[in-house]
Parts: C-alpha cells; structure tokens; sequence
C-alpha cells in the first residue's frame, strides 16, 4: 500500500466514524425534539391521553427512521474511490492526482510511486478531520438543545408524554389558561385492604361506584381560590400540597352526593356505594329432609360456599334437639369450621349421629354457614337453608297410620267421548276374536260409561235452565221415550223449574238464543241416548254413528260458548272507597290515600318538573338538579334511576334526551306511558 | 256537579250486553286513577230514550248484527248534536263480522263518515300517555279477524271526537272482574280512563 493510499484509509475510518455519530445525533435530535413538539403542545392547547400514549413509539420509529436516512446519505464514507473524491473536493490542489493514485489501474505502475511522492506533503489529514468534526457538531448542538429543553420541561408535562395514565389530567401545564381548580377533578378510589385489589384513578367522573369503606381520594390543581368539599351541612376544606388539592374520605354506606365550591363555581360527584354481598351458602348434602330408623350412621353434609370479593371461613351448624312431650333438650355445635380463602369453595363433612349422642325422637337442624372478608361493613355472614334430619321414635313405626285421600272429582272419573269412541272401535276390531259373551259384556261396560257422560251433559243442560243437577234424572230418565226432541227436553226442564218453558226461556221459534246454545248439547244428549242403547244390546259397530253425532255436537257446543244469552246483567257495583283506598275517614281524600300519589315520589316528581323547567330555559343548574334528583332516586324511586342517567348523558353529550325524559317521567309517577303493546295475562272472552 | 255514570247502551237489535263486566271494570278505573266522581255502578239506556241525554259518554258493543229503529237513530243523532260521545267497540274483533258491517253501516248513516284517528290524537294523551290504540290480548291471540288494528276510527266534529269506533275488542279485553285486576302487571283499562276523561274534558 502507498502512503497516499493508507493516509486515504485513514480518512476513511474518519469520515465513517463521523457519519455513524452523525447519524445517531441527528436521530436523538428527532425523536427529542419530537417529544418537545408534544409537550408544547399539551402544554398549551392539551393532547388527549390517546394521542399521547402513541408518542413513545411515534418518536422512536421518527429515530430509527432518521438514523437509517442519514445512515443512507453517509454510505460513501465506505468507498476509497468516493473518500479520495471528497478529499479532491476538500483540496483542489490536489489535482485529481489523489484519485488518480487511487485508481487500480495504476496501482503496480511507475506513475503511482511519482504521485505518492508528489502528494507526500499534501497532509490533507487535517482538513478531513476537521469536516469530519463539523458534521458531528451540528447535531451535536441540535441534541443538547433538544435535550436541554426537554429536561427543562415542566415534571407534569413530561410525566404525560412518558407515562400517560389515568389521573395525569392534573399534571397538565396551565400556559395559555388560568388555573381552575375545578377544570378536572381526578378520584382515586382505594378498595378496602380485605378486597386485595389496586387502586383505580378516574379522571372527571361525574359518579363513583366503590365498595363501603373504599378510601376515596378527590384531586385538583391547585389555584388561588381554595376549594371546599360540602356534604350535606358540613364543609370540608381540602388539603393543598404544591401544585394540588386533595380530600380523602371514606366510601359511605348510602348514597351520597359531594359538591366541590372554589367561591366562583362548583362540581359536584356522585359517591354509589357498592355493598359487599354476604356469602351465598347452597347446601348440597343432604338433599332433602329426611327421617332415619336408627340413631346409627354417618350423615354427610355438602355445601358450596361463594363471596363476591372473599371467603374468610366456613362450617356446619347443627342443632341437636332430643326429648319429647314439653321436655326438649337443645344443643348447638359447629362442624367442620375450617378458614377459607378465594371466593368460592366446598364444604364436606360426616356427622357421626352415635358420637353426637343422638337419640329416638332427635331432631338435627343442619344448615352451611359461611363468613366473607369484609372487616369494613361485615363481616357478612350467608346461611344456607336448613335440613331437618329427624331420628325416628321408638315404636314409630308399629302401627300403620293411613290418611284418606281427598274425594275423587266427579268429572275425573268421567271418560270422554273421545275415549268412548275408541273403546268401541277397539271393541269392534276385536270382535271376531272374542266370544259373544265378552263382546256384550265390554259393551255394556262401555254402555254405562256412556250413560254416565249423557247424564253429566244432561246436568249441563239443566244448569243453565235453572234446574238443579239431578233434573235429568229426576225428570228425563224415567219418560218412556227415553230420546227427547231439543224442545221436548227444554218444555221438560220448563215442567221441572214449574214454569212454561216457551215463556220462562223468551222462546220463540227455534233459534232462540237458549235453544242455539243447547241445541248442540241436547244433539249430543239424544245421540249419546241411541248410542248407549245400541252398546247396551252389544252393538258397538251400530254405536259408533251416534257417538260420532255426540261428539261433533259437543265441538258445536264449544264452539257456541262465545254467544252470550240476551238479558239485563246483573249490575256490578264498584266499592269505590276500597278501591281509592279512602278508607272512612272524613277527612282521607282519593288523592292523598292513594298509594304513589304522594310520598317521596311525589316530591321527585315536582323537583323533577322544576329541573326540567331549568333544563329548557338553558340554565346551566339544570343538568345539577337532574343529577341530583338522580342521587334521590337511587333509594325513593329506583326504577327512575336508569333512564335519568341516560337523560343527563344525552343532555351533555348533545343527544335528543326526549325519550329518557319521558321514561323517567314514567318511573317517577307522573305520566305513565302507555306503550305496553301486550299484557301478560287476560281473561278470555 | 253530579257524578259520572258510566252507561251502557240498549238497543233493539244484536246483543248489546254482551259485555257485562265491561262497566264495572271502566269505573273501577277511573275511581282507581282519578278524581274524577263517579258513581259505583254503570247505567243501562235505551238507545231510543231521552235518557241517554243524561250520560256524556255512551258504551255500544255486541257481537250481532246492529240495526238502529228510527227512534233509536233520531235520539242518537241528538244526543251527538248535543255534545255526548258515542265508544262502539266490535266484541267480534272482525272486520267481516256482522257486527262491524252494520254498525259501521249504521254510524255513517247516523253520524258523519268514520275517518282513521292519527295516533298521536288527544284522546291518547287525555290522561294516560299511549302511542296509539292499546293492543288487546284477543288481537294478538288471533282471535276474530286475526289482525292487530293499527287506528281506530272515529266521526270528529269541531275537532272533537263523536263518535268512538274499535275492532279491538276491548270489550273481551276489559270484561273481567275489576279484582282481577291485582294479577295484571299493566292494568289493561287505563285508556279506558282516557275515554272517559276526553269524553268529560273536551
């Protein structure tokens, strides 16, 4: 290698550490001074946590991007040939003579040693050096004010850009603004140390859900004016530590509503307690109540236990009672008490009845008991539903002890004509095979069941008559002709109610209302007469025509049960006191006996009226008063809750909130809405 | 001021009683949710009496063919002319029923032509807030015609309900007993009250 050659190389390595520090510099300064960009920015006119939360990643993918750029632009710096170039074009008195000794082609001639010597004493070195230097120390400069800024930013404004996060509102720089106290509010709601559960921040919220005893920590940044929480009658003053406000207190057991005041204006925050659940306790074993022979054995028991946040133990209760008479002995023990942890778990355990000392006659009440974590409002303790386990007596069972069953109902005992019909058909089929002594006989067992069924028509008919039950019996059996006309049977019922039955019954014609209802029956009356009298002489196949005309009357009576008889209803008299639920009180009136009418409802109702009022002229106290009228609600009309949060959504979110309005008009008792299309139940016509 | 009396009317013709319970259950309601006096049990009037003059709102259902004697027509021609309100409720729910041929038939011929009531009509907001004509339990069920009535129709003069006129059978709808009441979790009759504070109101 010649001398102007290695003084190339040289160069090289220079130009080439220049442009990789270059490159890193350059790429420092991008992805700071991005950074910087955003927190002048947030600064000034707020970034939304979204946007800031990509930043990180933004400014490193501008870096990386900037450093292959400049990686790119300096790739030269590699080559002799373009290292020679540049220096030619840092010392034009070098005449190309460098490049020209650095071209192969004249690397073994007499040329290249005569221009080594000739370049000998160029010491271009310096100059090389000198631009390699100034291409670090721009972005050299650029970095250090990047840097320099961004480590002059103020500590909330970096804490947004690098660590976005729940709560970081307050960290926000007030540049072109003046400081509000109330502009955010953020709350930090700690759950009891029982639940084991982080902390959550929420920045603005205009309610907050929490476990009882939660430990609720309300910030803002701090102004000149001093904020003052109000509870109720009670003003807490807040705690200011550097640029913050702060009030801590606990999640209450109801309800409530805090109103934060700087003098100028308020916010107010809807504290909803979330009420840690007592223990679900579900006992598996034994299934049911039971009674044992002997005082022997093992009674296994089996529970499940479940908690909302957390089981802290768990365990049988049993009570042992013995004796008898007036002469009880009570006993109470736990069983199989164990500590419990997580929030659901299973409890097994045997009682062993002869270690109990249980006796004849003993009664064991077992139940599952089961106690949560809670050690703010608790601990809640869940019982499951108890088992009786009843040792029998002695001697208990050496006599039987039978309970009559209730009286069979008359119409269960009646087959239908439907059935009938396929007795007979069956009887038919069957015929060839059995002997004519069976087939009479099963037919007249079918005879008598049809005759049972004619007479209960027949009741019907005389029901509606006025007659009493027995009238068929009484006053249709025993006529010869046995089969009646419609009007023979209602000029007979007429005959036993001692009154015309043409008069009694507005009877004119044939189609009178009376005889178009029981036409169909005493059609099916008379066939169920011609059909019981062919089973009766063991003629089932001659049966069978009038049994089908008794059916298909019966449908036609069901399906005539729609038409109403004419005549004056009898007037339904309407207790109007019970049903105002005045009572008798002369001074009770309908209005303030009335349940819904007044009461707390009542008194929503009208603040609900006056919000809305407010809410239409545009007063910015009128979204406050729905909100509280939101918080009443929870415990005097919960029902209203719902759709009056959705109100105060829409109303700030710009929705059309006539809908929800309306529905928690509903809830509050004010005007029901009638856009029930279908009630559950009905009564048929 | 007297108390309000919810009538029933009588006619010749059909079978105009075919829902007995229909009264009681009306002012049940209404002592249930208003103020309004009303006396304990409904009134039956002859169409054709004088005596229909005496009840601002008139009830008119049956399941029969409807045919109007001429006295029954004339008294009802003035009691219309005279500010009563007139509710003909079709107990077949049927478009082609017998019921709802004649009686329409005979409303326009005593009345005015029955014109489709628009669903944001007063008479839905008089006391209760309705979108509409509630649904009956017998429309839904397919009973009769087996179509949910989207309106009902009405004979308007001066911009006030005349003549009421329902398919919907509101008359099976309300004929129970007003304790039953108690399993309903909407009380089905509450436009009932609509009824009758528009009939008293406007």
């Amino acid at each position: 290698m010649t001398g102007a050659g290695a003084g190339v190389r040289a160069s090289r390595r220079v130009l080439i550490a220049a442009v990789i520090l270059g490159s890193v510099l350059w790429s420092v300064v991008s992805m700071v001074g991005l950074l910087d960009v955003a927190m002048a920015l947030d600064a000034f006119i707020g970034v939304p946590r979204g946007v800031r939360s990509w930043m990180i990643p933004i400014a490193g993918i501008v870096g990386v991007g900037t450093l292959i750029l400049r990686l790119w632009w300096g790739r030269r710096a590699g080559s002799v040939q373009s290292v020679a170039l540049f220096i030619e074009h840092l010392v034009p008195d070098l005449r190309y003579r460098l490049v020209t000794a650095m071209d192969r082609h004249y690397e073994s001639t007499p040329l290249a040693s005569r221009l080594d010597e000739q370049l000998a004493p160029a010491g271009w070195e310096r100059t090389v050096a000198a631009e390699g230097a100034k291409r670090i120390i721009r972005p050299l400069a650029a970095s250090a004010v990047v840097l320099t800024a961004m480590a002059f930013a103020p500590s909330g404004t970096s804490r947004r850009v690098f660590q976005p996060g729940a709560g970081d509102a307050l960290d926000r720089v007030a540049l072109a603004r003046a400081v509000d106290p109330l502009a955010d509010l953020v709350v930090t709601i700690a759950p009891p140390p029982y639940v084991n559960r982080a902390s959550q921040t929420f920045e603005n919220p205009e309610e907050v859900h929490a476990l009882v005893g939660s430990d609720v920590r309300v910030q803002g940044v701090a102004g000149e004016r001093s904020v003052v929480m109000v509870a109720g009658a009670q003003r807490t003053a807040t705690v200011t530590q550097g640029a913050r406000w702060a009030v801590r207190f606990p999640m209450p057991p109801r309800p409530e509503l805090r109103r934060f005041e700087d003098g100028q204006r308020g916010r107010q925050l809807l504290l909803v307690p979330v009420t840690d659940s007592a223990p679900v306790v579900r006992l598996d074993a034994p299934p049911r109540d039971t009674v044992l022979p002997d005082p022997t054995g093992v009674i296994d028991l089996a529970a499940t236990l479940a908690d909302d946040y957390g089981l802290d133990a768990g365990w049988f209760e049993v009570i042992v009672s013995t004796g008898q008479g007036e002469s009880f002995q009570f006993g109470t023990a736990r069983v199989s008490e164990r500590p419990l942890a997580g929030t659901s778990a299973q409890l097994r355990a045997g009682i062993d009845l002869v270690a109990l000392g249980a006796t004849h006659g003993a009664f064991l009440h077992v139940r599952a008991v089961a106690r949560d974590l809670n050690t703010v409002s608790g601990p809640g303790i869940g019982v499951s539903e108890t088992r009786t386990v009843r040792v029998a007596r002695r001697g208990e069972y050496d006599s039987i002890a039978l309970e009559a069953l209730p009286p069979l109902a008359a119409d269960s005992s009646l087959l239908s004509q439907r059935l009938l019909i396929m007795l007979a058909e069956e009887l038919v089929q069957r015929r060839p095979e059995l002997s004519e002594t069976t087939v009479t006989r099963e037919s007249r067992a079918i005879a008598r069941d049809q005759e049972r069924l004619r007479r209960r028509v027949a009741e019907i008919i005389f029901m509606r008559l006025g007659d009493a039950e027995a009238g068929e019996h009484a006053h249709v059996e025993d006529t010869p002709a046995g089969a009646l006309s419609p009007e023979d049977l209602l000029a007979a019922a007429g005959a036993a109610t001692a009154e015309g039955a043409g008069e009694a019954l507005d009877f004119h014609g044939d189609e009178t209302p009376v005889v178009a209802v029981n036409r169909p029956l005493l059609e099916a009356y008379n066939a169920m007469w011609d059909a019981g009298r062919a089973l009766g002489v063991a003629d089932p196949e001659g049966a069978l025509p009038h049994m089908y005309a008794a059916l298909e009357a019966i449908q036609r009576a069901r399906a005539a049960e729609r038409i109403y008889l004419r005549g004056r209803p009898a007037a339904a008299v309407i207790d109007l006191p019970r049903v105002r639920l005045s009572g008798t009180a002369p001074t009770s009136t309908p209005a303030d006996r009335r349940p819904g009418a007044g009461g707390s409802r009542a008194r929503l109702l009208g603040r609900y009226r006056a919000a809305l009022t407010r809410v239409a002229m545009g007063a910015p106290d009128g979204l406050d008063s729905l909100m509280l009228l939101r918080l009443a609600a929870l415990t005097d009309a919960p029902d209203a809750v719902v759709p009056l949060n959705e109100a105060v959504s829409a109303l700030r979110e710009g929705r059309e909130p006539g809908g929800f309005l309306r529905r928690a008009l509903a809830a509050l008792g004010g005007v029901p809405v009638g856009s029930v299309a279908a009630t559950p139940w009905s009564i048929m016509p | 001021m007297s108390d309000f009396v919810f009538a029933t009317g009588q006619y010749e013709s059909g079978d105009w009683d075919s829902a007995p319970l229909v009264p009681a259950n009306v002012i049940d309601a209404v002592a249930r949710y208003t103020s309004i006096p009303v006396a304990p049990s409904g009134a039956i009037v002859s169409l054709a009496s004088s005596d229909v003059l005496r009840y601002p709102l008139l009830y008119l259902t049956g399941h029969l063919p409807v045919r109007f004697t001429a006295g029954e027509r004339a008294m009802l021609q003035t009691y219309l002319a005279r500010g009563g309100m007139l509710f003909v409720d079709d107990h077949n729910h049927d478009v082609d029923g017998a019921f709802h041929t004649t009686a329409v038939e005979e409303l326009e011929r005593t009345a005015g032509p029955l014109v489709e009531l628009p669903n944001d009509h007063d008479l839905y907001s008089a006391f209760f807030e309705f979108d509409g004509p509630p649904t009956t339990a017998h429309e839904l069920n397919g009973w009769g015609d087996n179509l949910v009535h989207k309106q009902l129709r009405a004979v308007i003069r001066g911009g006030r309900i005349v003549v009421l006129y329902s398919n919907k059978d509101y008359s099976s709808e309300w004929s129970y007993h007003p304790d039953n009441k108690r399993f309903l979790s909407v009380d089905n009759t509450r436009f009932a009250v609509n009824l009758v504070v528009y009939a008293l109101s406007r």
